[in-house]
Order: C-alpha cells, then sequence, then structure tokens
C-alpha cells in the first residue's frame, strides 16, 4: 500500500482504528509535542457521523458551531475509543463544549488548557504555566524536547506539501488527509509516512482553479471533495485542520515549554497568498469568523466569495 | 403599548437628565468600552469613556441600530453576531447626519474583553477601520466552578476567581495603563483609585439593599422598566459621587414606594423574571401583561446583579478590581456558575415564571431554562437579539408569552 493510500486510511479510519494510547484532544492549541513527551499519542477528536446530535445542538445553542455540538454528542455517549481529554481555548466553541461538558458529564476525565492568544508577555507568562499544569496531569514532560524533535521532522516536510498543492500535485481532499493523519498518528511514523507519500506524489493535471479556502475549519473532507469534483482544488486553507497544522517549527533548543509558547500562542499561524479563487466557508453557529474577512481581503488584495453550502461553494469556483 | 414603557419613579428620569447632561459636555478622545471592562481606571486616569454596550441602547432605543448594522455590513462585517457590542462601530461608520445626542465623539482607544471569537473580531476592525487604539483583555477560563459564588465573591474573591486569572487580569491592567498614559498623556495614581473603589462599592451596597427590599415585597412597588435604567445608568459612571449618590437615592425612592404600599399591579397575580439582555428598543413590552395578566417583571439581571457581582472589598486596588472583572462573563453566562445564581434569585424573588431571551451569543442558555424547570419555576424561551429590533417579531412574542402565562403558569 502507497504511503498516500496509508495516511488516507489513517485520516478516514481515526476513531475506529485508533492509534494506541490514544488521549483525545479537542481544538487546535494542544501541543501534541507534550502528548506525546508524556507516553501518549494525541488523537484530535471531530464529530462522528452516526452519533444523533440533538440534545448537544439543545445543550449547547446556536451559537456554538456544529462541529462541537458533535463532539460534545460523541463524548457524551462515548463513542470515541479515548479515556482521557484535554480540550483547549483555540475558540470560544471549544470554550462553551468544556464549560458544558464538565457539567453533563462530571465523571470524564477532562483536562482544560486554557491557552490564551493576545500577542503579551503577560499572555506568554499566563500560558506558561497553563502548559507546565497540564504536564503535570500528563504525568510529567517526559522527553520533551525529544518529541519536540520529531514533531519538527513532519513541520519540516510542510513547505515542500504547501509546494506540491500549488502546482497542483496533490487534490484537495487528499492534502486534507495527508494533514488530518497527523493528528491521529505518533510523530515519528507521521514524519516517515508523509515523506513518501510526498515523494511518491504523482503527476496530474493541473487543477482548473486553484482555491484558498479561509473561514471556519473542516474536520472532514466533504467541501474539499465537493471542489475537486469542480475540477478546481483547494491548495491552501488558514482554518485549524489544514496546513497550519504543520506550520512553523517549535525552537529544540532552551526551555521546552518556552518554547511551545512561542510556537503555540501567536495567531494566525498560516498566512497564505492568494490563489486564483478566494472562498469563505461560514460553517452553521460559527458566523463570528466573518469579522476576519475585511482584514483578509486587505491582506491578500482579492475579493473573498462566502459559502454556507455546497451549492454556493460551487457556485463560487466555478 | 409604547416602546419607552411607563416609568413610576424620578430616579430613572433623573438618571437619563443626567446622561444627556454628562455626554454633552463629553470632548473626545474618548475611550469606547465593553461593559465588562474596568472603567476604574479610566476615572482614575481622569480620561472620559462610554459604555459600548450602553451606548448601543441608546442607538436601539432611537431605532437607528438597522442603519449602523447596515453600514457594518456594506464594509463585509457580520452584522447578526454579537450585534449589541458591534453597534457601536456601526454608529461611527454609518453615513448619519441626525445621530443619536449629536453621536459618539472621537474614539481614542477601544476597549473590550476577549471572550468571544466575534469580540477579537470587532476590536480588530476598529482597529482597522479607525484611528483608535485597541485592548482586549484577554478571558481566562477557571477549571474550577465555586459553590455559590455570589455569596463568598465580595470578600473571598482571591479564592472563589482564581490567583492564576487576577495574576493576568491585573499584569494585564498595568499594560492598559502604560497605554492609556501614552495615549492621553496622564499619570496614573494608584492613590486616586482608592476612592473610586470605595465609592463604586458603596454604590453597590445601595443596589443590594433596594434588590432585597423589592424582592421582600408583593405587590412589586415598581418594574424592571424603573429599574433598568434607574440602575444601569449610574454603573456606567461606577466610582463617581453622582453614581453613588444616584443608587441612594433611587433606593430611598423605593423604600418610600414601599411604605406608601405603591403597586405597579394592585392585583399582582404574576411575578416574573426576565434574564438575558434588556429589550432597549421595547421596554413597554415589559409592561404589556400588567392590566390583563397581572403580570409583573420584577426582575432583570441589572439590578441583581449590581447587588451579587460587583461588590469587592480587601486586598491591594488594582487587584480588587481585576476581581471585579476576570470572571465577571461567567457569573451571567457560564454553566455551573449563573445557572445556580438564577434559581437563587427566582426564589428570593418568589417568581412565578421567567422569560429567557435566548440570543447565539447566550453562552449558559440551556443550562439556566433547564436548572429553573428543575425548580419548578416555568421558562419561556424568546429566541431574539435584545439590541436588532429587525428580528423582533412583537405579535409572535406577545403571543407565546400570552399563551406561556395562560398554559404553564398558576391561574390567581
Amino acid at each position: 500500500m502507497s504511503a498516500l493510500a496509508e495516511l488516507r486510511g489513517v485520516y478516514r479510519e481515526r476513531f475506529a482504528r485508533p492509534p494506541e494510547r490514544a488521549l483525545g484532544v479537542v481544538g487546535a492549541d494542544v501541543p501534541r509535542e507534550l502528548v506525546e513527551a508524556s507516553g501518549h499519542v494525541a488523537l484530535r477528536l471531530a464529530p462522528l457521523a452516526d452519533v444523533d446530535r440533538s440534545f448537544a445542538d439543545r445543550a449547547l445553542g446556536r451559537g456554538v458551531g456544529e462541529a462541537a455540538r458533535g463532539i460534545l454528542a460523541a463524548l457524551l455517549e462515548g463513542a470515541y475509543p479515548v479515556e482521557r481529554v484535554v480540550l483547549c481555548h483555540d475558540s470560544d466553541h471549544t470554550v462553551r463544549l468544556y464549560t458544558a461538558l464538565r457539567r453533563l458529564a462530571p465523571r470524564l476525565d477532562l483536562w482544560f488548557l486554557d491557552l490564551l492568544h493576545q500577542p503579551r508577555a503577560t499572555t506568554d507568562a499566563y500560558d506558561r504555566a497553563r502548559l507546565a499544569e497540564l504536564a503535570g496531569w500528563l504525568g510529567g514532560a517526559g522527553d520533551l524536547p525529544g518529541a519536540i524533535a520529531a514533531g519538527n521532522r513532519a513541520r519540516a516536510l510542510g513547505p515542500r506539501l504547501a509546494a506540491l498543492r500549488r502546482e497542483g500535485r496533490i487534490a484537495g481532499a487528499d492534502a486534507l488527509a495527508l494533514l488530518g493523519a497527523g493528528t491521529a498518528l505518533p510523530a515519528a511514523r507521521y514524519a516517515e509516512l508523509l515523506e513518501s507519500a510526498l515523494a511518491d506524489a504523482p503527476e496530474r493535471p493541473r487543477p482548473r482553479a486553484s482555491v484558498l479556502l479561509l473561514g471556519s475549519e473542516h474536520h472532514d473532507d466533504a467541501v474539499y471533495a465537493s471542489v475537486d469534483e469542480t475540477g478546481a482544488a483547494v491548495v491552501a486553507e488558514t482554518h485549524g485542520w489544514g496546513e497550519s497544522l504543520l506550520a512553523g517549527r517549535v525552537d529544540e533548543d532552551g526551555d521546552p515549554l518556552d518554547a511551545l509558547v512561542r510556537h503555540y500562542r501567536p495567531r494566525p499561524r498560516v498566512e497564505p497568498d492568494p490563489a486564483d479563487v478566494q472562498v469563505a466557508w461560514i460553517a452553521p453557529g460559527d458566523e463570528a469568523v466573518a469579522w476576519s474577512l475585511p482584514a483578509e481581503r486587505r491582506r491578500l488584495g482579492r475579493e473573498i466569495a462566502v459559502a454556507r453550502t455546497l451549492d454556493e461553494l460551487r457556485q463560487a469556483v466555478a | 403599548m409604547s416602546a419607552r414603557g411607563v416609568k413610576r419613579l424620578a430616579a430613572p428620569a433623573e438618571a437619563m437628565q443626567h446622561q444627556r447632561e454628562w455626554f454633552r459636555s463629553l470632548r473626545g478622545p474618548i475611550v469606547l468600552a465593553d461593559a465588562d471592562v474596568p472603567h476604574e481606571l479610566f476615572r482614575a486616569l481622569e480620561i472620559p469613556y462610554v459604555v459600548n454596550q450602553w451606548w448601543a441602547s441608546i442607538c436601539a432605543a432611537k431605532q437607528k441600530a438597522p442603519l449602523y448594522l447596515e453600514a457594518l455590513r456594506a464594509r463585509g462585517y457580520p452584522d447578526d453576531v454579537d450585534a449589541y457590542s458591534a453597534i457601536g462601530l456601526g454608529s461611527v461608520l454609518a453615513e448619519d447626519d441626525d445621530p443619536p445626542w449629536g453621536g459618539l465623539p472621537p474614539v481614542g482607544l477601544f476597549a473590550t474583553q476577549r471572550w468571544s471569537d466575534a469580540h477579537e473580531g470587532i476590536a480588530g476592525a476598529w482597529a482597522a477601520e479607525t484611528d483608535a487604539a485597541t485592548f482586549a483583555f484577554e478571558k481566562a477560563v477557571d477549571r474550577r466552578v465555586p459553590e455559590r459564588w455570589w455569596e463568598r465573591v465580595a470578600d473571598e474573591w482571591e479564592d472563589v476567581i482564581g490567583s492564576e486569572r487576577l495574576d493576568l487580569m491585573e499584569a494585564e491592567m498595568h499594560e492598559l495603563v502604560g497605554l492609556l498614559e501614552a495615549r492621553f498623556r496622564r499619570r496614573f495614581d494608584v492613590e486616586r483609585l482608592v476612592p473610586i473603589l470605595e465609592l463604586a462599592n458603596e454604590q453597590q451596597e445601595w443596589s443590594r439593599r433596594t434588590r432585597d427590599l423589592l424582592a421582600a415585597t408583593s405587590p412589586a412597588p415598581i418594574d424592571v422598566v424603573d429599574s433598568i435604567p434607574a440602575v444601569m445608568i449610574p454603573q456606567w459612571h461606577r466610582g463617581s459621587v453622582w453614581a453613588r449618590d444616584a443608587a441612594r437615592r433611587f433606593h430611598e425612592e423605593v423604600e418610600a414606594a414601599v411604605e406608601r404600599g405603591d403597586a405597579v399591579c394592585p392585583d399582582e397575580r404574576l411575578r416574573l423574571m426576565w434574564i438575558g439582555r434588556g429589550l432597549w428598543f421595547n421596554l413597554g413590552f415589559y409592561q404589556h401583561f400588567q392590566e390583563r395578566h397581572g403580570a409583573v417583571f420584577v426582575w432583570s439581571m441589572y439590578l441583581a446583579i449590581a447587588a451579587d457581582g460587583y461588590p469587592r472589598r480587601g486586598g491591594e486596588p488594582l487587584r480588587q478590581l481585576a476581581a471585579r472583572f476576570a470572571a465577571f462573563s461567567d457569573f451571567l453566562g457560564m454553566p455551573g456558575w449563573a445557572d445556580p445564581w438564577y434559581v437563587a434569585e427566582a426564589k428570593r424573588h418568589r417568581v412565578d415564571g421567567v422569560v429567557h431571551l435566548v440570543a447565539p451569543e447566550s453562552r449558559s442558555a440551556w443550562f439556566a431554562t433547564q436548572a429553573l424547570e428543575d425548580a419548578g419555576i416555568p421558562v419561556l424561551e424568546l429566541d431574539a437579539d435584545n439590541a436588532d429590533a429587525r428580528r423582533w417579531d412583537e405579535a409572535a412574542f406577545v403571543g407565546a408569552l400570552e399563551r406561556f402565562i395562560e398554559e404553564r403558569l398558576p391561574r390567581r
């Protein structure tokens, strides 16, 4: 089986065939390095299609994104192959998911990593203390430098993946799978597979149009696949399941917790260049993400189409 | 039914009169600050400030919100996400030759506390669209949920709120002071903050007495149409002698009304609680049900949170002030903090039913409704925005409340 096929499989089956010693994480700010250093593998949770979401929709309300409601539903049903879960402050959705979950399921072994984001030393100090607490809950920081180095080996492949995508050598849905598989594998294994998948990237006809995807998160490849079907391809994105997963590099010298703060505190983690088409996907309950679009418009110097349904998306990339 | 509602006391009218005169005297640059930001700092630095949500309530009351929200949409910003916090920006971007009260003076700094994703976006938009500087406090989240915080937070705030959150906000206040000193050419002196904090506590103590008196009195001598403006306008001047005295006069008026045996509804049959932000564009809605159903809105969060959520005593001045805001949005909207308090207040005021305004940004709506229903207090949820009249369906909501009263509340 090719490395690409294997990573596709990991991505699609990540909850049915989880990694060993999986620890659930919710949100984009839980340092995988810290989880791996404690001897676990971070499995980033996403909604499960076959779990009924009606109670979670009522408990969280329409002001919380569908994804967070889906994760609440699955956690309340015990549908994930994990016993412990770390949530973070990457968005208001995750905060509201956590503050509801701790009331609805007090016996779940939860931790909340309150990693904040204002660009100030006061936040850096606060975040470092919260990372130290998380390390304690995980059972110690173990070989954190080693875990950071392993994570960096995968990050080092980020630019190569980005270049192949911009050249049209990788379909949008495949790119999302290559990135998402990294949220369900030990870093060393992931780097190995990703390296060979990029090396074997087949020649492909250039997509009719390149698409930069802004706005809400994509925990599955439905939107990407829909764009692929039109002959276009998503070649970059700003959300937390995309290239930001491999963005940058965590410093390997100096204090490792400080290095993790310097990496996970700043936002945005990626600022991709414009593509042929810019589309902002706004998921139900995530309307607040629209506040960021005028600034993106100015940064990109391009118009941004807004899509809330697959039909609107297809029209935008047509 | 008048959109303004009928007021019975002098306090709201006096407060509104003061507000007009004060607003007319304002000269920019000002600070435009969200409600849950330490206004006491601006007062200690003698920097004029306007509270963003109060200004939005004036814009809504003058039916200008739709125009200002449209101005946001025209520039690509959402006009239906946390409108209450965004109308202020719309008011300075809109083409309006007749703004309420002559419009906002120039804004030198916009201050917020980042507890929703929209707050971050709104602050970013202020920076991008105007010359204002911006400052966003973090909204830290504690992993603990203290029991009955309202009985402890005034004196045991270090424990209730948590030292980590206080350390962070206190440090951020030092940063904000530095920005304010540079931007407005002032010098901060903590000694000026001390009397402001004392006046603020005295003000809230008068509010607490008023809340307790109203809770214990049936039939209700006043309703929320009086209490909301009477408590909130002084709240936006917290730490001033005027605000402390306004709270005292409001208490004295209520006390006199109780002694006279005044009653909003002599045959009061139902006591109602309003959870959520006030309907600034339609205060009359609260009085619609008095005549036919003897139903009086006796509770809104404003007087109660003044009594339970604002007082802080002891400790270093800046840390005491940080303790007022580091957990403020938890009191009103975090599961485990807000819902037990609403139940305690409902019982204290012996309410028969609750009308719960649920907007997308209502953070613990289901938990509050569930806790009240579990306590045997029926709840009607209204899905609407308190500041955006475009989505208010008067006939539908009046009808819903009529049915709620007839079908779910006791018949007396």
